[in-house]
């Protein structure tokens, strides 16, 4: 992939927009989270390149949805629930390669988070991640998933319990 | 409260009422198998809450694929003509090595006609005017592509998007 790096005001000469909101405040919402999305979507598919090709796609989405997002609210809700879609769009794909958990492996003395979370449901996944590595609410959790508060409570523990199952009981 | 109590509650302990995480804290602090389990999930939200530590340009690396992405999805009507052109061209038989200069004029077209020179002089001596019908449309361009022969000429007239169009 073309990786040439283009500026936010040479993209504004380029190609200016009828934007109300600048470009230069589309990088800054970038910067602010890139991070967030970064862990989610590492946390989701197992992948520091994985993560970084979706926080890509998020980030594109983000600015092709630029005029639609309202300037007065925080992105980080929208970009959540872009990351989660975008994550399981590309579980879905083939071509993403994700790590085999060795379900036949027992030299471990425990399987890694990574591998715990590769075992869960997607919801379950999605669902703690956002919970424990994120650190959002129930309600938030609800609203981003779009599922009801009791639903997430359930995944939830679900997940939890799950985890521990598998990360804390395959000894050799 | 019982250790089978206690082990339903540890997966939802962080999301549990004041009461019933002290119920919690009491019970673990007397009972060995029970605070193993607790000790457990604690490990495991540790875990989950740990991230690696990203390579230091992975943030600028992801900025600059977006940049990239942006750039390219907004090329301009003149681009994609250009690329219309030398595909056309190709189309026509003229090969890279037949070109001697390639030209690409963007300009408002008067009169609005479309040219076309052939590569065969004596069917085509007078070159063919059309009026063009177009409808309204942003920055229209003219492409003209010159071979070795001075009978080829081929002129690409393309209008710009539609006003309003091109949006992502």
């Amino acid at each position: 992939m073309v990786t040439e790096a283009v500026n936010a005001q040479e993209l504004s000469m380029v190609t200016p927009r009828e934007d109300a909101r600048p470009l230069a405040a589309f990088e800054e919402e970038m910067r602010r989270h890139q991070r967030m999305v970064m862990s989610v979507a590492y946390r989701l598919l197992g992948s520091i390149e994985d993560a970084q090709d979706a926080a890509q796609e998020v980030f594109f989405r983000m600015y092709r949805n630029w005029d639609r997002l309202d300037p007065d609210r925080d992105a980080g809700a929208w970009l959540y629930r872009v990351t989660v879609n975008v994550c399981r769009d590309m579980r879905r794909m083939p071509s993403t390669e994700l790590e085999d958990c060795g379900s036949e492996d027992t030299t471990e003395a425990r399987l890694s988070i990574e591998q715990g979370l590769e075992r869960l449901a997607a919801k379950e996944r999605e669902a703690v991640v956002l919970r424990d590595v994120e650190g959002l609410s129930t309600e938030e959790v609800a609203r981003i998933l779009g599922a009801t508060e009791s639903t997430v409570r359930s995944h939830i523990r679900n997940a939890r319990k799950k985890l521990r199952e598998i990360c804390f009981r395959r000894r050799p | 409260m019982t250790c089978d109590w206690v082990r339903a509650l540890l997966p939802v302990y962080p999301e549990a009422d004041e009461r019933n995480a002290e119920m919690v804290r009491a019970h673990i602090s007397n009972c060995a198998a029970c605070r193993a389990e607790y000790e457990e999930y604690e490990s495991l939200r540790r875990e989950l809450a740990a991230l690696p530590e990203f390579a230091p340009g992975v943030y600028e690396a992801i900025a600059s694929q977006v940049r990239e992405r942006i750039r390219r999805s907004r090329r301009t009507p003149w681009y994609w003509a250009a690329v219309a052109g030398l595909i056309l061209a190709a189309g026509l038989g003229i090969r890279p090595a037949e070109v001697s200069e390639l030209r690409l004029a963007i300009k408002a077209p008067e009169p609005p006609a479309v040219q076309a020179g052939f590569r065969n002089p004596v069917v085509h001596a007078a070159p063919r005017q059309r009026q063009v019908q177009k409808p309204a449309v942003a920055e229209p361009m003219e492409i003209r592509i010159v071979g070795d022969d001075p009978n080829v000429l081929i002129v690409w007239q393309v209008g710009g998007l539609p006003s309003g169009g091109g949006d992502l």
